[in-house]
């Protein structure tokens, strides 16, 4: 381990601030991490989507980032991607490397959330209506 | 603010020399003339020429530490190894060892930097 932390305080205020804004405003999961990639960063992406999923029906999208291997990894469930396509979250790639390029993780994560949520936009009403759904509770029908 | 933090050093730094009084005509005499300067004691010479130095060198480092944030987080290059564990942020995978189903139809998009 090297010495030291990988991210201040405030950094990770603004990285847990940026995850909590794009799935409060699309409803759907969003979970990132920062650290090593496998040699085959997709399936990595897969098996931890298939971990954190229910089902392809919940929107899950899994950002993989790896300073290390210089390396970025987007996998979105099937319900995730009707509302992230795949070309978008190539964009929302760009903008983030861009900012890792020049060294700036903490911007890049920040821009790529901003831009995945402005894709997805707000969730559908039948989403919002069962937010317990979400963690995978059965809420009473009024 | 970093700008704002220098210029207030810089006017600290200016405080004592604005508050002292012009000097008399004693004083004049006490460094000697042009040809002939009065020695310097070795206090005056370890003030002037370590000292001073030191405070400043002091002060350039606090400034330079202030502006870095000083948290000791990591300062990431492109290139540079990161050798930390990872860490989750939002939604993270269960810890159950049973296998999951493959999920078809995943998308999403990959680079590099």
């Amino acid at each position: 381990m090297a010495a030291g932390e990988a991210f201040s305080a405030e950094q990770r205020a603004r990285i847990d601030h940026a995850v909590g804004a794009a799935e409060s405003a699309t409803g759907l999961r969003f979970a990132l991490r920062v650290g090593e990639l496998d040699p085959e960063p997709r399936l990595q992406g897969e098996r931890l989507l298939a971990h954190i999923a229910v089902g392809p029906r919940e929107g899950v999208v899994v950002v993989l980032v790896s300073p290390g291997d210089r390396r970025v990894e987007i996998v979105s469930t099937p319900a995730a991607r009707r509302r992230i396509p795949d070309h978008a979250a190539g964009l929302a790639i760009l903008s983030m490397t861009s900012s890792f390029s020049v060294g700036d993780l903490v911007g890049g994560i920040v821009t790529g959330m901003r831009q995945l949520a402005d894709v997805a936009g707000p969730p559908a009403l039948s989403e919002v209506s069962a937010p317990g759904a979400i963690e995978g509770e059965v809420l009473p029908q009024t | 603010m970093p700008t704002r933090i220098t210029a207030a050093t810089a006017s600290l730094l200016m405080l004592p020399a604005l508050l002292a009084d012009g000097g008399t005509r004693d004083d004049v005499n006490l460094i000697g003339n042009a040809y002939d300067p009065a020695p310097l004691s070795v206090v005056q010479i370890l003030g002037l020429f370590v000292a001073i130095p030191l405070g400043l060198l002091l002060v350039i480092a606090i400034i330079v530490y202030v502006r870095r944030g000083g948290n000791g987080a990591y300062q990431y290059r492109p290139g540079r190894p990161w050798r930390f564990d990872s860490e989750w942020y939002g939604a993270r995978p269960e810890d159950s060892d049973q296998p999951r189903m493959a999920m078809p139809g995943a998308g999403g998009a990959s680079g590099s930097w």
